[in-house]
């Protein structure tokens, strides 16, 4: 070491530092900026979300429509002629109304619902709680699974026993049954949690049903990746070190389980908003008049022989961003997952 | 009701000549029957009627349950069973205004009223017989009337409590004897009810499905799946609640009094359950099916207008919808409150809800168009108030609304309404939040199923504040639906069973009620603008917001002719012809 040292420091000629490799994050970034499916289907989150957010402006500013408020008696302006909202059948015995088709303006751009709403407007507004609603159960259900999982992993024993049967019990349910089971029940009559009430119309009780559903689909495999870190030998020298198991989780375990939760976090997102929509569109996820994609959906059901596009148009929004999702989140599997680069690359 | 009858024919050309000829025969059957004459002997041995035969095809989404014609309520199992079952009285089996009052049956005469109300006797007529060739008897009907209650049937307390002996059947239904109540004398056939108190309704209650008359031997429990022995033209002879239901002809049928149980036209009738009403159009488009138990769904309507008008039968019910306002609980405790609302309603986006003006009617009244003393009036509407009614709804009066909400002080107080899971009834909720945001209020929906939602709003317990339902009459009858719905009488605290959802009581208009009830045994017309004058008085109190009022869409096969609507019985199957 010394002699190292001394031969070193006698030549003195500068040696630049070795370039420091660059760490597995960056890596996994400068991989997924490469994958062209990944960056487009970032994109079309990405405008996805922006145009949800921008709903207020669209509804106020350029439609000029309250898409919460029923219009079935209303009217519109279009090239300069008063048109109802709804419109009388053309038939013998003057059965029925249907209500204005896509107008090609800025007002009812996709037509209106059978509550003679901006079917266009109701799109962004419900796009925003549809994916808040799923990012937000995507993250509380990886938190949720990342200590499950963490904790059955590393502790094993009984904790491991108890976590992993209790996982084995949710999983046996269908996620949708269970799903519908409690949102039945905290929909009639909202959610009391001691002092707290959430109102059955509160978005947190969706986000939470969906979280909790799915947590046994996150923290099996968290569970596997645990297990095997913590035969690991930095975990093993870590342990002889006497360092806290706390710290152990904290700074060995967890860092190297978060390329997983990354992983999971898209595909968990597309799985909630799928599960929002279905919830929604059977009446016991968002409620009325708040809207989602499900909802839209559902108040186009009875109109999917004459105006399909209120059906139409939430459907294809919940399938580009379930299928963006989906495309992200192999992504970011082919950028930060370890092995599967090792296999491919052997 | 001969010209009615003729009338109707007249829209068929083919039919109009076969039909003076068959009117000729029923009326002849008519006057034998009506002087007591043996009708089996008397009449012609079943010569087929013409335009008779062929199966009828029957399509519904689901099956209306259980069978027994003494418990059934769903209106598919009624509708069905109308050509299986026969009550004492019957309403009269064609329309029109002459469709009212109730004509005698399976007796010979429709009783009088004796000792004010408190006896009715009745003489059965003869020759009838069951389906399984049993002899109708007077036993047969005094066991009928004591298996209403043995069963406990829906209505044995509404409808039939005021027998002499119901209230100890009512109690303890399995030992029902009904002692007292219904003597029976099988030499001269007669039949003599004791009321204990005066039904001003027990006439339209003899002529009820549930009095059906059945076999003394039928057993004392529902029947379920299998159905009894009728004295119709029809005898049910399958039935699959998941499936299908089959009808064939009677063999023992002999037509006693045509207006009360004319025969029929099909041979056999068969009903198949599980199609979506969507599908069940389309079904019958394609000439599948002949009939279909549902309305036709709203977004089917244009098509159906443009290019079925022919096959389409629209017809008044008294079938409206209406929001029960609580008047036990803030804010609708407060009657300038319940009028704000009943002002600021829109009753046209209503109306547009189901359909448009063709398929539903603007409802501000309590009496629904075509029951027993309507009298159209409109208190809330643009222009109008209780004491200067319009004659009919215009337009909400947003600004009267306004100003009562804060005259009454209950201002930005939260409203819940509880509705059924529904499309329609989803936008009519939606509807409401909006108006009752719009003077003032803070309002949200609370949608659950339609079965749970009915028993949940009737419960004090749930504390519901405003209840989104419809209602549809049994019968015709002004009382039975205004008693029924806001007397003192039918409020039930605490109990899934308390149709008087708003828990309105008020003592003027309970008595009102009551002189209104009594005249109807002596004084039909008097009565008739008493109960009007009660729709008025309750109006001025607001306990509900009627909303609207709808007629059903029907639609038939091409080779389905010979329709008659009735209010009571809807479209007589029996009387479809297969051509």
């Amino acid at each position: 070491m010394t002699a190292d040292c001394s031969s070193a420091s006698g030549t003195g000629v500068p040696v630049p530092a070795p370039a420091r490799p660059a760490g597995p994050w960056r890596k996994a970034g400068r991989t997924l900026l490469r994958n062209r499916s990944a960056m487009a289907a970032l994109g079309v989150l990405v405008c996805m979300t922006i145009a949800c957010l921008l709903a207020p402006l669209y509804a106020h500013d350029v439609a000029r429509v309250d898409p919460f408020t029923s219009n079935v008696a209303g009217s519109i302006m279009l090239d300069g002629h008063e048109v109802d909202i709804m419109q009388p059948n053309d038939n013998p015995l003057h059965l029925g109304l249907s209500p204005i088709g896509p107008t090609g303006h800025a007002a009812y751009l996709l037509g209106a619902d059978s509550q003679g709403r901006d079917v266009a407007a109701r799109l962004l507004y419900g796009g925003r709680n549809s994916l808040l609603i799923s990012a937000c159960a995507a993250v509380l259900c990886l938190l949720l699974a990342a200590t499950a999982g963490i904790a059955a992993g590393f502790f094993g024993g009984l904790v491991d026993t108890v976590l992993s049967r209790l996982m084995d019990i949710m999983w046996a349910v269908p996620v949708y049954l269970f799903a519908i089971s409690l949102s039945i029940v905290t929909v009639s009559q909202g959610l009391k949690l001691g002092p707290f009430v959430i109102e059955a119309d509160n978005l947190l009780i969706p986000i939470v049903i969906i979280a909790l559903v799915y947590v046994p689909y996150a923290a099996r495999p968290i569970r596997g990746r645990v297990l095997a870190l913590r035969q690991a030998e930095f975990v093993t020298a870590a342990r002889c070190l006497g360092v806290p198991r706390w710290r152990i989780v904290l700074f060995d375990i967890l860092p190297n389980v978060m390329t997983t939760l990354v992983v999971l976090g898209p595909l968990l997102m597309a799985l909630a908003l799928l599960a929002e929509s279905a919830l929604s569109f059977l009446s016991i996820g968002v409620q009325a008049p708040a809207a989602s994609w499900g909802t839209i959906i559902q108040d186009g059901e009875g109109l999917i022989y004459t105006r399909p596009m209120v059906a139409v148009a939430p459907g294809l929004a919940i399938v580009i961003v379930v299928l963006a999702l989906n495309i992200l989140g192999d992504g970011l599997r082919d950028a930060l997952d370890v092995r599967d680069a090792a296999r491919r690359s052997s | 009701m001969g010209k009615e009858y003729g009338s109707r024919l007249g829209a068929h050309g083919r039919i109009r000549r076969v039909g003076k000829t068959t009117l000729c025969a029923i009326m002849s059957i008519m006057l034998l029957a009506s002087n007591g004459v043996d009708v089996a002997s008397a009449a012609p041995a079943s010569a087929p009627l013409p335009h008779s035969g062929g199966t009828l095809r029957l399509t519904a989404q689901s099956s209306g349950g259980t069978l027994d014609p003494q418990v059934a309520y769903m209106s598919l199992t009624r509708q069905i069973e109308t050509p299986v079952y026969d009550t004492l009285l019957a309403y009269p089996k064609f329309s029109g205004p002459g469709a009212l009052p109730v004509i005698a049956n399976l007796v010979e005469q429709v009783p009088t009223p004796e000792e004010g109300g408190l006896t009715y006797r009745l003489t059965l007529r003869k020759g009838i017989r069951f389906s399984n060739g049993q002899a109708l008897g007077v036993e047969d009907v005094a066991a009928s009337f004591r298996r209403v209650f043995k069963v406990g049937s829906p209505t044995a307390g509404p409808y039939y409590s005021h027998i002499v002996g119901a209230d100890a059947c009512l109690k303890d239904p399995a030992h029902c004897t009904l002692t007292g109540g219904v003597e029976t004398d099988a030499t001269t056939r007669s039949v003599v009810f004791h009321l204990s108190t005066p039904d001003p309704d027990f006439l339209e209650h003899l002529a009820w499905g549930h009095a059906a008359i059945l076999p003394a031997s039928t057993p004392a429990h529902d029947m379920g799946n299998s159905a009894p022995p009728g004295t119709g033209p029809y005898r049910i002879t399958a039935y699959d609640p998941t499936q299908y239901l089959e009808m064939e002809r009677n063999p023992y049928f002999q037509e006693w009094a045509h207006e009360a149980q004319p025969a029929g036209y099909p041979d056999h009738i068969r009903l198949t359950f599980g199609l979506e009403p969507e599908s069940e159009v389309t079904a019958i488009e394609n000439n599948q099916y002949d009939w279909m138990y549902e309305d036709v769904p709203l977004d089917r309507l244009g098509e159906v207008g443009s290019h079925y008008a022919a096959q389409v039968q629209l017809y008044t019910l008294l079938l409206y919808y209406y929001a029960a306002l609580n008047t036990t609980l803030p804010p609708f405790n407060s009657l300038k409150a319940r009028q704000a609302l009943n002002y600021a309603v829109n009753r046209h986006a209503m109306v547009i809800y189901h359909g448009g003006p063709a398929v539903a009617v603007p409802l501000c009244q309590l009496l629904p168009e075509g029951a027993p003393a309507h009298q159209s009036s409109c208190a809330y509407t643009k222009g109008a108030s209780p004491e200067h009614p319009a004659a009919r709804w215009q337009a909400p009066d947003l600004e009267t609304a306004r100003r009562l909400v804060r005259e009454s002080g209950t201002a930005g107080q939260k409203v819940t309404i509880v509705a059924p899971l529904d499309g329609r009834y989803g936008s009519m909720a939606m509807e409401l939040r909006s108006t009752l945001a719009a003077i003032g209020y803070d309002a949200v929906v609370r949608s659950m199923t339609q079965t749970v939602q009915f028993p949940y709003v009737q419960n004090s317990d749930n504390h519901v504040q405003v209840a989104l339902t419809g209602w549809q009459a049994d019968y015709p009858s002004a009382g039975g639906i205004l008693h029924t719905l806001y007397s003192c009488e039918s409020i039930h605290p605490h109990s899934d069973n308390s149709l008087n959802m708003s828990a309105f009581c008020d003592p003027a208009i309970e008595d009102q009620m009551q002189h209104a009830a009594a005249l109807a045994l002596t004084d039909k017309p008097a009565s008739a603008q008493a109960w009007a004058a009660v729709d008025r008085a309750l109006m001025a109190q607001a306990p509900a917001v009627p909303l609207v009022q709808i007629k059903r869409v029907t639609l038939l096969s091409k080779r389905a002719r010979n329709v008659i609507v009735t209010l009571n019985d809807e479209i007589l199957l029996s009387q479809l012809q297969i051509q």
